[in-house]
């Protein structure tokens, strides 16, 4: 790598590395980031420090370094990233991404989480596979005593079932947890069963449809509410998709956000106005006071 | 009922062969006792209990079609 090396200082490195993006002229996936000091706001603002970054342009690489070792997360100040403290929760920063490490390459950060499988591995799923899908799904159909109609097709690796006739509803269940709970057996079911990667849906009826309509509708209305009074409001309880079909719809809204919170597979969406209520949607123990100066004794403690 | 979870249960795991559950009804509930080979207890909880959990409202699902309680036990 031919290198030139620079020193950016900032209240925490996250702001180092924001200048030095703007100094350089560089994204930041280009720049090779050494942290040679994490910035910390003390405690109770008392002993404050600030972070030292060494940064070094580098060329167009295409072969990306593979997956990183994953340290634990260790609560220790100079393992934090500085992502982490911009998400707030601990598991967002976590997962996928490097840590630990002195030198942290910012490439591998969103991209790499989603690009799971390379484009050449897409195999379409065989005639063979989606109808075991569609005699699976019928027989836990039976099983459950609740004889449908089945319709299994498939896209690429994609394979979406369709379960429609006289027991629709209980076959949805409250807030869709039934036809989740059918999606997510026979997804481990046909998993077992073949060696095929399938990204396997089920859908009740027009159930899917239909929640997906409910939800943008539920979270442009909440978005109005927010913007009229400026208070934080909260969807509770919802699975990926369903939130991922809320931060979608309120992603080019630039008068609000949205985020997740919360732990396991149902998190609560706070829909809140920038700026004022980000501290109410972070926990307390992650309240790092990264904005504003002076003593700010009295915040930490929440 | 019983059917439903030996069929999960059967699909999920390494042995087949091991897989036992027994069924006992008592008001209105219905308790279906499943167990496994022991290295396959995990595959039938999942992690963080979600394959039992999805097994659980599958059953519940069924049970409220003659307006039934259910209950799931895993035993070792």
């Amino acid at each position: 790598m031919a290198d030139k090396k620079f020193e950016f200082t900032g209240k925490e490195v996250a702001d180092a590395i924001k200048l030095a993006c703007e100094k350089l002229d560089v994204p930041q996936e280009r720049l090779d980031i050494e942290v040679l000091e994490t910035g910390s706001s003390g405690i109770f603002g008392l002993i404050r420090k600030k972070a030292k970054i060494s940064v070094t342009v580098k060329e167009e690489e295409t072969d990306e370094v593979p997956v990183e070792p994953q340290v634990e997360a260790e609560p220790k100040k100079n393992f934090r990233k500085p992502e982490s403290s911009k998400t707030g929760t601990k598991k967002a920063g976590g997962r996928g991404r490097s840590r630990g490490t002195e030198k942290a390459p910012a490439t591998e950060s969103v991209e790499k989480r989603d690009t799971v499988v390379p484009e050449e591995d897409i195999v379409p799923v065989s005639a063979e596979s989606v109808a075991l899908v569609q005699e699976v799904l019928v027989e836990l159909l039976e099983k459950m005593e609740f004889p449908s109609t089945v319709e299994v097709f498939s896209e690429g690796i994609d394979v979406f079932c369709k379960i429609t006739g006289e027991y629709e509803e209980y076959l949805t269940g409250q807030d869709g947890r039934t036809v989740d709970s059918i999606q997510y057996i026979l997804r481990k079911i046909i998993a077992k069963k073949t060696p095929e990667r399938i990204k396997l849906s089920v859908d009740v009826g027009n159930y899917r449809d239909e929640r997906e309509e409910e939800l943008k509708q539920k979270a442009v209305e909440l978005a109005e509410l927010v913007k009229d009074d400026g208070k934080t409001q909260v969807i509770p309880a919802l699975n990926p998709s369903e939130r991922r079909v809320v931060h979608m719809v309120l992603q080019d809204d630039k008068e609000i956000r949205s985020r997740s919170v919360g732990d396991g597979l149902f998190k609560k969406i706070l829909i809140y106005k920038p700026g004022k209520s980000k501290a109410d949607g972070r926990r307390k123990g992650f309240n790092k006071t990264r904005r504003g100066k002076g003593n700010r004794a009295g915040n930490s403690q929440g | 009922m019983e059917q439903l979870v030996t069929y999960i249960a059967t699909s999920l795991v390494d042995s087949p062969d091991q897989v036992r559950t027994t069924t006992t009804e008592e008001d209105d509930t219905v308790t279906v006792e499943l167990s496994v080979a022991q290295e396959d207890l995990g595959k039938v909880i999942g992690k963080q209990g979600r394959t039992a959990r999805a097994m659980r409202s599958l059953l519940a699902a069924t049970a409220s079609k003659t307006d039934k309680k259910s209950r799931l036990d895993i035993v070792e």
